[in-house]
């Protein structure tokens, strides 16, 4: 693949060759090692490659958390704004998705984010995080497709975890 | 040393865009795409750049808006705009970028949006928006510039403005 493509498709993987090219550069003596900032160079592309990554990921990780309120606190007064906010997110995230970042972006991180985000609002009003099971209960794919509802799907999961108590 | 990332970052970035594609011409440096990360650490200058530029042009927005609507009931959400503009603006400020800014063509795009801001039932623009920003890069990051005092100096400058001609004519 070259240069062109590998930056359009899988920015990360670019980002980390280049790197490791400047890393090699500024080992080697050379007139340019006075001239070029290798730390903030370098720091600055490492964070290029990563940004819309993190993008995603933080669309993800809202999505989720505001489905875990909307199922934890379904009387508050926001539940409407943070369903149109997870249709929106999802939308954002799926928009920006590269295949390549499939083997960067940890889900389990992201659901442990997303219920750690959620728990905090919740309990600042009293509610608890529903009983949701430690794993993330979503695959990348199901986050992925145009048609996938987090909140039928947690509620759905809530309701069986509880009646089988 | 505090490096020019900190102080000057047009600077910095345009310095160091300069020297990789230098670089890119030496022999016995590794293959990579040294033009497309020469231009990747340009834009991290120019987007510090656009940054202050969209900051003080959302502060202009909302003083024309303010002179041409006084009696907007936005005045709240117009003080807001006018004091997150100004921090986005300090945010990113450096020399270079200050030396680089266009006030007059930034006055003119606020202008514009202001425009297609405020609302039809306001007829008429006031007259004597001058083409030149009536305020100085210092007067728009004063810590006591706001939305009220903005517009307050806007009618103070903007009645009192006379073609120059005019005021020639009547020494």
């Amino acid at each position: 693949m070259d240069f062109a493509t590998l930056y359009a498709e899988d920015v990360e993987t670019w980002a980390e060759l280049q790197v490791d090219a400047l890393r090699r550069l500024a080992a080697t003596p050379g007139s340019w090692g006075n001239i070029i900032d290798w730390e903030n160079v370098l720091e600055e592309i490492e964070s290029l490659g990563s940004e819309q990554r993190r993008a995603v990921e933080s669309l993800l990780e809202n999505a989720l958390a505001h489905a875990l309120k909307v199922v934890g606190d379904p009387n508050s007064l926001s539940t409407e704004r943070w369903k149109k906010e997870i249709v929106n997110f999802l939308r954002q995230a799926r928009k920006k998705i590269k295949p390549a970042m499939r083997s960067r972006i940890d889900i389990e991180e992201i659901w442990q984010d997303a219920c750690e985000q959620a728990s905090d609002t919740l309990e600042a009003f009293d509610r608890t995080l529903p009983d949701v099971p430690q794993r993330c209960p979503f695959s990348f794919d199901d986050l992925l497709d145009a048609d996938f509802d987090p909140l039928r799907h947690l509620r759905l999961l809530t309701v069986k975890r509880t009646s089988r108590q | 040393m505090k490096s020019l990332y900190d102080t000057d970052i047009l600077r910095w970035s345009e310095e160091q865009a300069a020297a990789l594609r230098m670089l890119a011409d030496a022999e016995a440096i590794p293959s990579a795409d040294w033009d497309r990360v020469a231009s990747a650490i340009e834009d991290v200058g120019r987007s510090a750049l656009v940054h202050v530029e969209d900051g003080l042009r959302t502060m202009l927005v909302q003083a024309i808006a303010g002179y041409c609507d006084p009696d907007s009931l936005l005045r709240h959400e117009r003080n807001r705009r006018v004091r997150s503009g100004q921090s986005e603006a300090e945010r990113d400020l450096s020399p270079t970028i200050r030396a680089r800014l266009d006030l007059d063509r930034l006055w003119r795009e606020a202008f514009d949006q202001a425009m297609t801001e405020i609302p039809r039932r306001v007829l008429g623009v006031p007259p004597g928006i001058p083409r030149t920003c009536p305020f100085t890069l210092d007067e728009l990051l004063a810590d006591d510039f706001t939305y009220d005092r903005a517009v307050e100096r806007l009618y103070i400058l903007l009645t009192s403005w006379r073609p120059k001609a005019e005021k020639d004519r009547e020494r």
